[in-house]
């Protein structure tokens, strides 16, 4: 589980975890680096220092008389270093203690003189908090002569360190800001594209900016639209093939319906009449259905008030209560016969569950939109997104003569989305169902 | 079948040989000599006199819109055409080419007869004879009238929808502006699209109202289709053609 919530799900966050870690280990490298390198320099310094020093004190100590070695070499001493002689060994063990080969190796570069002589190094204090180093040796000037030295090891300062490291943090931290303003602007095209690609299949074909973004990013867009180009050509013979079968259909259709006459059973002749039709009905929705689906229909401007009521004078007539409010007039560019296949299947289908209609048509912003209401049962909730799929009937257990092919809502849903628009059912608080097709007014 | 003591004969071009068979049968049964071709080469090989054609439009080799196209050079003979396509888009071509009817299969074989009626009455009414070359486009007060996509624009230029039975309706008036015209007279000359059963003077004053309706009020409130009590309508709009 933590795994999961330090691991980021987006790419975005991946990448820039990545270079934060990897911004991080170079910081901490760099660090180090910076100090070990700053230690180097400054045991060479104190090498170059004890072996100029050395030196003299040689020299002078050989130059000068015995009585006055003590005081010259006292006279030579420094805050940093004392020097001191002493006869007979020191109080130092043989060598070099480990961690002074550096400064030994200083020294002997620095005055190669200093070679051939017995030299001994020790250090005092080597933690690492310890402030107070110090380096303690002696040389071997004559035989039994050794002059002892004592300096402090400079120790390079915290606040140094503290500083150069801030510095290399701050470096660091520019480095990475910048990193992720560029990861982010990597991501945005991304991001817009599987917003896009989430789009696919929904209406109308979504079409991907080829010559924008990285080269990826180009050929993902530019496999998307063949895909979609590819999908569409699919669909589209699809569609042919069912609409030359459905017309084709027809012609036997019409030979059966010719052929009926004949019947010489009154009851049997209206019975045939009968099944003819509703087959006419059924193949016309399933043709109406493809047909409305197809987003290449030329649109011309239409004035929806005339159009609803139309429709509705045309249920009047067969006898079916009908009311229709709505401005005078309300011009849309449509498909006028699509629509009107829609305001009918909506009718008709209040009519069917709700025994009368009523269309309201009315403008909401950008929309102008067409509602029909009912005062019939509606529909449960659950139900609302399944009766809209094709071929699924609103009430399954309903004995219904006309029955068609559970194509009308679908038909309607269609006309809305071809059209830039939607559909949409709700129940009335009131009661009934309110079948509203949203039509974009430009 | 005699319609004003003329025999009408006419042509049917179908190439789907059972179904040509019925609708000859069909159609003889209603009074009309008919002939019946497989093909445009057929009939046009033929050469038999006609006085209306019944065209299939998908024939094969020379289709049904193109003989149409090529009968329209030469004449104005009514032609009614029945498709297996009932799309908007198809109709609207046939009628274009200059069709007078466009009827999808499975037709109703009495609706093809009160088709074929319909479609000879209104030619013989617009007299073929004389030239016939009767205004498809028919401009009123601003709106335009389209008879053969049997489309009606308004001024600021949407359409607006009417039903068959109020387009043929306003159809009537536009031939006869500022007259009165009886309720008998629109009665008789719009039949074939009345609404509903109810087949009398009061389907009229429905369409009539419907139709005022839908046509809106004119600039400064005169209204387009003015009653004249007890008679019938006047169209007072300004017909242009």
């Amino acid at each position: 589980m933590t795994k999961r919530s330090l691991w980021p799900a987006g790419l975005t966050g991946r990448v820039i975890l990545v270079l934060i870690l990897a911004v991080t280990v170079q910081f901490l490298a760099a660090s180090l680096l910076i100090r070990a390198g700053e230690s180097h320099l400054q045991r060479q310094d104190l090498g170059k220092r004890i072996a100029e020093q050395l030196l003299i004190a040689e020299r002078i100590v050989e130059s000068a008389d015995d009585a006055d070695r003590e005081a010259l070499l006292d006279n030579l001493s420094t805050i940093h270093t004392r020097l001191r002689l002493v006869a007979g060994p020191p109080d130092l063990p043989s060598g070099m203690a480990p961690g002074t080969q550096e400064v030994a190796r200083s020294i002997i570069a620095f005055e190669p003189a200093l070679a051939d002589k017995n030299l001994r190094l020790m250090r005092e204090g080597s933690g690492l908090l310890d402030f107070e180093r110090k380096l303690e040796g002696a040389i071997e000037i004559d035989d039994g002569v050794w002059i002892r030295f004592t300096t402090e090891e400079p120790v390079a300062e915290w606040l140094v360190y503290l500083e150069s490291s801030l510095r290399i943090g701050f470096v660091a931290l520019l480095v990475l800001g910048s990193a992720v303003v560029l990861v982010r602007t990597l991501g945005a095209p991304l991001r817009r594209l599987s917003a896009d690609a989430l789009l696919i299949g929904t209406s109308s074909r979504i079409p991907f900016d080829e010559d924008a973004g990285p080269r990826e990013l180009r050929e993902v867009s530019r496999a998307l639209n063949s895909m979609q180009e590819r999908l569409a050509d699919e669909a589209d013979r699809r569609t042919q093939a069912l609409l030359a079968v459905g017309h084709d259909l027809r012609t036997p259709l019409a030979r059966l319906r010719l052929r009926i006459a004949t019947i010489d059973d009154a009851e049997e002749r209206s019975a045939a009449q009968n099944d003819i039709d509703q087959m006419t009905r059924m193949l016309q929705e399933l043709l109406d259905f493809f047909e409305t689906g197809e987003t290449r229909q030329a649109r011309e401007p239409s004035d929806l008030s005339s159009l609803c009521q139309t429709v509705g004078e045309m249920f009047a007539d067969l006898g079916h209560e009908i009311e229709f409010s709505g401005p005078e007039r309300l011009t849309v560019p449509v498909v006028h016969d699509h629509v009107v296949r829609a305001v009918e299947n909506l009718v008709d289908n209040a009519i069917k569950y709700g025994g009368s209609a009523r269309i309201v048509l009315t403008e909401q912003g950008e929309y102008a939109v067409i509602a029909i209401e009912d005062r019939g049962p509606g529909i449960p909730p659950e139900d609302i997104v399944r009766v809209m799929r094709p071929f699924e009937r609103r009430d399954v257990s309903r004995q219904d003569r006309h029955q068609g092919m559970g194509l009308g809502l679908s038909i309607a849903d269609n006309v809305a989305v071809t059209h830039g628009g939607r559909l949409e059912l709700a129940n009335r608080q009131i009661g009934g169902l309110r079948a509203a097709l949203l039509l974009p007014k430009k | 079948m005699q319609l004003n003591d003329r025999i009408y004969r006419i042509a049917l071009i179908e190439d789907d040989g059972p179904l040509r068979t019925l609708l000859v049968r069909q159609i003889k049964q209603s009074g009309f000599p008919i002939r019946a071709y497989a093909t445009a080469a057929e009939f046009k090989a033929a050469d038999d006199p006609y006085d209306l054609v019944i065209l299939d439009i998908m024939l094969p080799g020379t289709s049904g819109l193109d003989l149409c196209r090529t009968l329209r050079q030469t004449s104005e003979v009514p032609i009614i055409f029945i498709s297996a396509r009932s799309s908007p888009t198809d109709r609207i071509v046939g009628l274009e080419l200059g069709a007078d009817d466009y009827l999808v299969k499975p037709i109703d074989p009495a609706e093809l007869i009160a088709r074929i009626r319909s479609v000879l009455r209104r030619s013989e009414r617009e007299g073929v004879g004389s030239g016939g070359d009767r205004e498809n486009v028919v401009r009123f007060d601003g709106w335009t009238m389209d008879r053969r996509r049997r489309e009606l624009t308004a001024p600021e230029g949407g359409r607006v929808s009417v039903s068959d039975a109020e387009f043929d309706l306003l159809g009537v008036m536009l031939d006869m502006p500022q007259r009165v015209i009886g309720r008998e007279t629109l009665l008789e000359k719009s039949r074939d699209r009345l609404p509903g059963s109810d087949t009398g003077d009061r389907s009229i004053d429905v369409l009539v109202s419907r139709l005022r309706r839908k046509l809106g009020v004119v600039d400064g409130g005169r209204d387009l289709i003015r009653t004249v009590r007890g008679v019938g309508y006047v169209f007072t709009g300004q017909v242009e053609r």
